[in-house]
């Protein structure tokens, strides 16, 4: 049971963390005092957020996934994980790594007076945001890529 | 003078410094970013490589560890010694790390298909 719930919980806290740090990139777009308070949070939030989704994928990924693994590979997309999850295992750090600099960046503070750190802000945040969906889309391919090994599996 | 020096002095007076956490995270961050890049071709090609990070347990875990060590310990080291960067030096080294780390990733798996 658990093992079936951390699949939804992985992508779950995915999009979480993706929402967050959306909403640190439109506070940073025109900060404010008061908007910079509520910046930290979103940050910190992503943080959390996109480490949760490491240690559950990560959990799943090294118990669970050879089985489907095994059924990808026989199936008619084997690519869904020669590419999509060989690239998305390891492009994943940079997403993870990101989100842990996020709150950081963030953290500086005075980014109304300082377009230079505002900007690094605004980079770090889309960074995170851009990673996470390339890692939802990536994800949907070899959860398909799955569903057609084992159906073509079932079929013959 | 290392490349930090060179980038403080470089943007003294007219761009916009970081603080030096800010800029040992920033740069940490993208060492890691490559390092993690590089090593994938490295470890996928030299079967000594793979079998050491497996011996250490699942390699895909060894990877994690080892890129989390150097993000957290680098930036530790470089936030004490008080080094900044300029903004501008960071938002580079922030999207290139990122975009060249990414790329040797997916282009090698890419190329692996055919």
């Amino acid at each position: 049971m658990f093992k079936n719930l951390e699949l939804l919980l992985h992508p779950t806290f995915g999009v979480l963390g993706m929402i967050a740090a959306v909403w640190v990139f439109v506070e940073a777009l025109s900060p404010t005092p008061a908007g910079e308070v509520r910046m930290r949070t979103a940050a910190r939030t992503a943080a959390v957020m996109v480490w949760i989704a490491y240690l559950t994928a990560g959990y799943y990924y090294v118990l669970y996934y050879g089985a489907d693994k095994a059924f990808i590979k026989a199936g008619p997309w084997p690519w869904a994980h020669g590419f999509f999850m060989e690239t998305k295992e390891h492009a994943f750090f940079l997403g993870l790594l990101l989100a842990t600099l996020l709150p950081i960046v963030v953290g500086q503070g005075g980014l109304a007076k300082a377009a230079g750190r505002r900007r690094l802000v605004l980079w770090t945040s889309a960074g995170v945001v851009l990673l996470v969906l390339a890692m939802e889309g990536a994800g949907a391919i070899i959860s398909m890529g799955d569903k057609l090994g084992i159906m073509s599996r079932v079929a013959t | 003078m290392t490349d930090i020096q060179h980038d403080a002095t470089a943007s003294a007076g007219t761009g916009e410094m970081l603080d030096s956490k800010t800029s040992a995270y920033v740069v940490s961050y993208a060492v890691t970013a490559l390092f993690n890049g590089l090593l994938v071709p490295i470890k996928e090609k030299v079967p000594f490589i793979l079998d050491a990070m497996k011996a250490a347990g699942h390699h895909w875990v060894t990877q994690g560890v080892l890129d989390l060590v150097i993000f957290f310990a680098l930036a530790m080291w470089l936030s004490g010694r008080g080094r900044q960067i300029s903004a501008a030096s960071g938002v580079s080294y922030l999207i290139w790390s990122t975009v060249i780390g990414g790329l040797l990733i997916a282009g090698f798996y890419l190329i692996e298909l055919f």
